[in-house]
């Protein structure tokens, strides 16, 4: 008896415990299989419903004309039922008060309407509306309710309508070639391979014009830095910013300025020898230091081997010409620090730049550029500057966009605050717009530096 | 008594519907789409062979007051059942109608209205969805028979799909959003054929001969050739060999300076020859091609060759001298994009009386002119799309001219100095933009911008005459000087415009 009992209570058991293991979807009804049927005989284009053409109908007549269709029909249907007389007047009252639209949207090969709906307007950017009726979604029951007239009306859209189709703006990194041209800082990348498959090594032609760390963006130097970069992606990413490495090397040369004019009576820094410029970036703290991931180290100089003769500047009088011969600067960056969804991603850096500041006499009677400050060592002739720096970036979408403010103090009591912009569409064509302002200049510091600086340049990228 | 109840209930039956009102509604949906939807449909057919015709197919019941219908194993009769064979929550196939094809053209057609220009078969709707579902009820060895056919067809050809009824081609469709860059010489040759005055060689089309065997097209054309106002080319047949081809052009252009044709006052003639350095002379889409140009430029110095009606310029002030020149073009050598390069140099113009005649800031009478030019570029192709309607290229490279200045007595018949006054390099950018509607080049247009000047050139095909005779319309404009003054030898730019007829291209 008493295994009789265990036996019973084992089978018991079972049943439970199988019943909750095993338990089977509830099978479907006839209707509901014949639903499946009937949503599964068009080629089924589920993917691209985001990108099919979407509108909606808001003329208070029209849409009058086509529910009218409906109750003429006895079409509207709640749940797969009839609707009542009373369920008819009730949802009517809101056609009168003309708080209804028809949100519609074609199939994606032809242009037949594949979703049909009659939705309260306030209901319309809800993830679930309350549907005045069931949705149509098969062109050819809603041309038999409506009739072929009204359908073809409503199908080729001689109304007046709002448009909700979306339109696709990827954005993705290519490694084939990517020319990016934005006098500020070009790039040209015209070689690239790999070593594993999954990395990239990337060679291209670079320009920059300007240092911000210095507060001395591009327009407000007259030399121009060319070179070569190497760069070394661990693995490809959408986001070009997210390197292991990147070198550069390249040299200064004269540039001319657009603009002339806004530049009388104050000094351009000119390029007064050859000079040899390096920067190596990357995301490499964290082979040094345990858990330093997306710390970006950046170290950058310039260095002036010479000084160049009088008669490269083809002195018409006795003048003064100022140039900053010698920078080195050292920066650490911290990228995706946190989302703040449409706005980007938060990044802050921070770091110490030091800069000389040489003055020459230039004379059409003399070959050689005369140091006015000679005396001065050549040590002494560098000031230095802390600068901090936070912005929001954001790849991909329709908009891109880097905005990065500065704070930056030297030890001759000069400060800047400084705002470096650049909004791209598609990241195809954009603007790279920088604006700083100093505070503290002294008289001398004056004669080559402004209180403010504006520059910009547009952007125009092709990226395979 | 009995009798009569069970006659009114089998009538009552007949007037119920068959099914719940729902469903018998949504049956009703399943059919309209069926009939009326001829493109979206993603269902398929075989064809039930006659000879498994059997007695089962025999009286099936239909609904909505249609007669029964048997199947009928006749040779200009055959069955075709569509079916649902798989989709999303469909776990097993579906039968959805039967149609029953009669061909007219067999059997019975002897009759006073035999079809003789009209439609040589009839489909009627043997059975609709709506009676197949009913039939899975009542009728299930009728169902089983389509049904195991359907699956015989299946399971015995399971490398051949199916007849479809798709009407929609989703892979002749499929779109792309970021555009496309070839990886060969496609994008380079699209460019080069539509736009370059001279001539490219084409993959050769194979056309079929009568049984089917290919038959490789002699090329027709003994020459080519593209003639306007501003430049010619040339090249026959004869001047083709194994690795290319050689063509010779004459011209009023100048590559580097931004002077409007005949604006320099000078002719550049040339020998074009073009190099394709592969294993089969017929993969020039994979092939590294040279394509060189040796130009020979003499200077004529006279104004009044800058008076050509169709010239909008005013006077030219800047000078060329005698010079030869290269312009060299390399495809992706070594896996690095298009190269181009170009030189231009030689000796300086007759100075004695120059056709204009200027005064400096200084007031000493001067004239200027130019020795040396370069550019070096580099070319990146892409189109927005994969069918290549839009097409672009875009140069990135860099510039150079020198310009000197001749000082004069007021008499300028002879000169008192000679002074080298610009030798800078500038960056160099064109854009370059093709029309292209179903590979027919329509338009071409392209701006470059080099030592702030923006010089645009662009075409538009007017009309093709048969034998391949095209014309084109097309002008070419510079601007003056774009944020920063204009230097003493510069004008004011200008324009051109001319027709162009090409032949053989």
């Amino acid at each position: 008896m008493r295994k009789i009992n265990i036996l019973l209570g084992m089978v018991t058991a079972f049943v439970f415990i199988s019943g909750s293991l095993f338990a089977q979807e509830k099978p479907m009804t006839d209707y509901e299989k014949v639903q499946a049927i009937y949503n599964s005989l068009e080629y089924n284009t589920l993917a691209f419903n985001d990108l099919k053409q979407k509108w909606v109908i808001s003329d208070p007549l029209l849409v009058r004309e086509v529910y009218n269709r409906f109750v003429v029909r006895d079409a509207l249907r709640h749940g797969g039922n009839k609707m009542t007389l009373a369920q008819v007047k009730e949802r009517t009252e809101s056609i009168y008060n003309g708080s209804v639209v028809i949100d519609l949207r074609k199939r994606y090969y032809d242009d037949e309407i594949e979703y049909f709906a009659f939705v309260p307007e306030d209901q319309l950017q809800a993830e679930n509306p309350n549907f005045l009726a069931d949705p149509v979604k098969d062109p050819f029951l809603l041309q038999d309710i409506i009739g072929a007239k009204l359908y073809e009306k409503i199908r080729t859209q001689g109304y007046f309508y709002s448009n909700l189709t979306k339109s696709v703006y990827d954005t993705k990194n290519g490694y084939f070639y990517d020319v990016y041209l934005n006098a500020l800082e070009p790039h040209v990348m015209y070689w690239n391979t790999t070593s594993s498959g999954r990395n990239k090594y990337l060679l291209s032609l670079f320009g920059k014009w300007g240092e911000d760390q210095l507060t001395l963006p591009g327009w407000y130097s007259g030399e121009y830095i060319v070179g070569t970069a190497l760069t070394y992606y661990q693995s490809i990413t959408s986001d070009p910013s997210k390197y292991l490495y990147d070198f550069r090397a390249g040299i200064a040369v004269k540039s001319g300025r657009p603009f002339l004019s806004d530049f009388k009576g104050r000094q351009i820094l000119q390029p007064t020898g050859q000079a040899a410029y390096f920067r190596a970036s990357g995301d490499v703290l964290k082979y040094i230091i345990s858990g330093a991931e997306g710390y970006y180290l950046n170290v950058e100089f310039k260095y002036t081997v010479n000084v160049y003769s009088a008669k490269e500047f083809k002195p018409e009088f006795q003048d003064t010409i100022s140039s900053v011969r010698n920078f080195g600067i050292v920066e650490i960056r911290k990228k995706d620090i946190a989302s703040l969804g449409d706005f980007g991603n938060l990044e802050v850096g921070g770091g110490i730049a030091t800069s000389d500041y040489y003055r020459y006499l230039i004379s059409p009677t003399s070959s050689k550029l005369t140091d006015i400050d000679s005396k001065k060592g050549f040590v002494s002739k560098f000031r230095h500057n802390v600068f901090v720096e936070a912005g929001l970036s954001r790849t991909g979408g329709l908009i891109q966009h880097q905005v990065n403010f500065q704070l930056s103090y030297d030890t001759e009591g000069f400060s800047s605050f400084g705002v470096m912009g650049k909004v791209m569409l598609s990241d195809q064509l954009g603007l790279d717009l920088r604006v700083m302002q100093g505070f503290g200049l002294d008289t001398p510091t004056k004669r080559w530096r402004p209180d403010t600086y504006i520059v910009f340049s547009p952007i125009l990228r092709i990226n395979y | 008594m009995i009798q009569k109840i069970i006659q009114m209930v089998i009538l009552c039956g007949f007037l119920l519907p068959v099914f719940g009102q729902n469903l018998d509604e949504l049956l009703d949906q399943v059919d309209l789409k069926l009939r009326k939807d001829k493109r979206y449909l993603n269902i398929n057919y075989v064809v039930f062979p006659n000879n498994k015709i059997g007695e089962e197919l025999k009286n099936l019941p239909r609904l909505n007051y249609r007669e029964p219908i048997s199947f009928k194993a006749a040779d200009n009769i055959t069955y075709n059942i569509v079916f649902l064979k798989e989709a999303v929550g469909i776990d097993s196939l579906v039968l959805l109608y039967v149609d029953q094809i009669t061909d007219r053209s067999q059997g019975d057609n002897t009759g006073m209205f035999s079809a003789t220009g009209g439609p040589q078969s009839d489909t009627v709707k043997a059975l609709n969805f709506k009676d197949l579902y009913n039939l899975q009820r009542v009728r299930p060895e009728a169902y089983k028979a389509l049904l195991t056919e359907v699956n015989r067809f299946i399971r015995e050809n399971p490398d051949q799909q199916p007849s479809s009824l798709l009407k929609i081609l989703p892979d002749e469709d499929i779109k792309t959003s970021l555009g496309v860059a070839s990886r060969d010489n496609t994008d380079y040759l699209n460019y080069m054929r539509a736009n370059y005055m001279h001539w490219y060689p084409k993959a050769k089309v194979e056309k079929k001969g009568k049984r089917g065997a290919a038959v490789a097209t002699a090329d027709s054309i003994n020459y080519r050739i593209e003639a306007g106002f501003s430049r010619f080319t040339f090249s026959h047949r004869s001047m083709d060999f194994s690795l290319g081809g050689a063509s010779i052009e004459l011209g009023t252009s100048e590559k580097v300076l931004n002077l409007v044709p005949y604006q320099s006052m000078a002719v550049t003639g040339g020998f074009r020859t073009l190099v394709n350095i592969a294993q089969k002379k017929e993969d020039i889409d994979k092939s590294f091609i040279i394509d060189a140009r040796l130009l020979v430029r003499l200077s004529l110095n006279s104004e009044s060759m800058a008076k050509v009606p169709f010239a909008m310029v005013s006077s030219p002030k800047l000078m060329v001298g005698n010079a030869a020149g290269l312009d060299v073009t390399l495809t992706r050598p070594f896996g690095l994009p298009v190269i181009n390069l170009f030189v231009m140099t030689g000796s300086e113009p007759s100075l004695k009386n120059p056709p204009m005649r200027l005064v400096n800031k200084d007031g000493k009478y001067v004239a200027y002119y130019n020795i040396s030019s370069l550019e070096g570029s580099m070319s990146f192709f892409w189109n927005t799309s994969e069918t290549m309607t839009s097409r672009f290229r875009l140069d990135v490279g860099a510039g150079y001219y020198d310009v000197h200045e001749a000082q004069y007595t007021s008499a300028y018949s002879s000169t008192i100095g000679k002074s080298l006054i610009q030798d800078d390099f500038y960056p160099m950018i064109a854009l370059h933009f093709n029309f292209a509607p179903g590979g027919a080049d329509i338009f071409g247009a392209m701006i470059k911008t080099l030592d702030s000047q923006v010089k645009a050139e662009g075409w538009l095909k007017v009309m093709e005459l048969e034998g391949g005779h095209v014309f084109r319309f097309a002008a070419a404009i510079v601007s003056p000087p774009l944020a920063r003054e204009k230097r003493l030898w510069e004008s004011d730019g200008g324009a051109l415009v001319e027709v162009r007829y090409r032949y053989g291209f």
